[in-house]
């Protein structure tokens, strides 16, 4: 494996998309929404809770940024991840990077690991920003080594869904491609939420079409609902369930094989 | 030592067979001519050359190696028919980026990078971003690109495209100084009064099959390139 060029590839990735202008766009949109939540956080602090109990409030604080902070990411993820392989292809750039002795393989980590990169960047901004504005608000500083731990969980599922979101920009046009990615990534959060609690061998228990298809969504792919769940029990100090024993092998494994097929396919694919 | 080899090549869109049992050799140090009409298949072959599309049967080498292994476009210099990068980078920053694809780093790259922009005329324009260019400056800055890295094997698609005319006479000799470096050339083009000058010898494809393929001199004799491509692949019925 050449890494050198994967690595140039990898910094093409990052400095093609920090100047995104939707990519701006978003982080200006997170600020004032964070900004908003603070400024109205404090308000209530000072003027309508001052009666009650302050117990908690961070936490539930915490998670209204965390929630909007979610979204925000997944679809920046699903733009990037598009974009980072739609934008070679329509520029007609795809080909003369492949004409480089580069294969198929390094091309596609560059671009993964370079999205990711970014991603996980604009993430973390978003929710020191929101922490920050969280800390300003209650006058208690709440940044812990948890919640850095919680980040880095959260964005495994960012990595997912900007793999899932390059293969669909390879071969559909972006509109369609963020649409399938959407699909696809709500079906597997519906299918992990569902079986959440049980263990897997009561999965395959009275199997109906809909389930046997929530199976194979929940067997197939990474559960990217439970490590964002993970994520969220550290960020916000909540009790979760997480069966690191079988979830770690099982993403270990579907991610890998998520990556070969997309690997597989790419391969075939004529530039 | 021949540079390009392909054997019985075959590719197939669907049911249109975009290339049909093609066979030649280039060997190394010669400037080699693909022409033909459009859709003849010319664009096809060059992909086929650098593994970006796959083919159906027939095996192509580059330089002594399969076109599956990366390694066969190590010293591969390669200009698409639309060269274009991203809008927001300056000539000089696509230039480093070929270079540095080619492994060059350092005052090495700045130095070959200069060299290159200077060559083609743009390195007034180093600054200039891709989105500012005009079709023949970022045809120039494509050819300059080419020129960086040690590279062999010069795959030129319509590399005329978008010059003026100063651009296709300073192409000429560019292309006439890389072959007395003993650089092999292979260009596709439309433009056969420059492939004429330039190059020695020269295949014609016709809807995907090789028509004719030889010395250029010997296959012209004393006609011109225009007259005898016609004689071969023209509408003679209308």
């Amino acid at each position: 494996m050449n890494l050198k060029l994967t690595y140039l590839v990898f910094k093409n990735t990052i400095q093609k998309e920090w100047r995104s202008k939707t990519l701006f766009f978003l982080l200006i949109i997170t600020v004032i929404m964070i900004s908003l939540a603070g400024v109205l956080l404090s308000y209530f602090k000072n003027n309508v809770l001052t009666e009650l109990p302050m117990e908690g409030l961070a936490e539930q604080s915490l998670g209204v940024f965390f929630w909007i902070i979610n979204i925000w990411s997944y679809l920046v993820a699903t733009f990037i991840g598009v974009s980072t392989v739609r934008s070679d292809q329509d520029g007609g750039v795809m080909a003369q990077m492949l004409s480089f002795p580069l294969s198929r393989w390094e091309y596609l980590l560059g671009r993964i690991t370079g999205a990711y990169t970014i991603v996980t960047g604009y993430y973390i901004l978003s929710l020191l920003i929101g922490i920050i504005g969280i800390s300003m608000a209650l006058g208690d500083f709440i940044l812990s080594f948890d919640i850095i731990f919680g980040m880095l969980i959260t964005s495994i599922s960012n990595l997912v869904v900007i793999t899932l979101a390059l293969f669909f920009g390879l071969y559909l046009g972006t509109i369609q491609a963020f649409i399938v990615n959407f699909l696809m990534t709500f079906f597997i959060a519906l299918s992990n939420g569902y079986f959440l609690e049980k263990e897997y061998f009561e999965t395959l228990k009275d199997l109906s079409v809909m389930k046997s298809i929530a199976v194979i969504f929940h067997g197939i792919f990474p559960h990217i609902s439970h490590w964002e769940n993970l994520g969220k029990s550290f960020i916000m100090g909540i009790e979760f369930k997480f069966n690191y024993a079988n979830e770690v092998p099982h993403f270990i494994a579907t991610y890998t094989l998520l990556i070969l097929i997309i690997v597989w396919v790419f391969k075939r694919k004529e530039v | 030592m021949a540079v390009i080899e392909a054997q019985s090549v075959f590719k197939n869109y669907g049911v249109i067979q975009a290339l049909k049992d093609v066979s030649f050799t280039v060997e190394e140090g010669e400037c080699f001519g693909l022409l033909g009409k459009n859709g003849a298949g010319k664009t096809t072959f060059v992909k086929s050359l650098l593994n970006l599309v796959r083919l159906k049967e027939g095996s192509l080498k580059l330089l002594g190696k399969d076109v599956t292994d990366k390694t066969s476009r190590q010293q591969v210099a390669y200009l698409p028919e639309k060269f274009s990068f991203y809008p927001y980078y300056t000539l000089e920053g696509v230039c480093e980026f070929y270079g540095q694809m080619k492994g060059l780093a350092g005052s090495e790259l700045k130095q070959e990078v200069g060299q290159a922009m200077e060559r083609l005329g743009i390195s007034d324009l180093m600054s200039k971003k891709v989105k500012d260019c005009s079709k023949g400056q970022l045809q120039r800055t494509g050819l300059a690109a080419t020129l960086i890295g040690k590279n062999q094997l010069f795959i030129l698609d319509e590399p005329y495209s978008g010059l003026d005319p100063i651009g296709i006479k300073e192409l000429q000799v560019l292309l006439i100084e890389l072959k007395n470096k003993g650089k092999t050339l292979f260009i596709n083009s439309h433009g056969l009064d420059s492939v004429e000058k330039v190059c020695d010898t020269m295949a014609i494809i016709d809807k995907g099959e090789l028509v004719v393929k030889g010395k250029l001199k010997e296959l012209i004799g004393e006609s011109s390139l225009l007259d005898f491509f016609y004689a071969k692949v023209g509408n003679h019925e209308s």
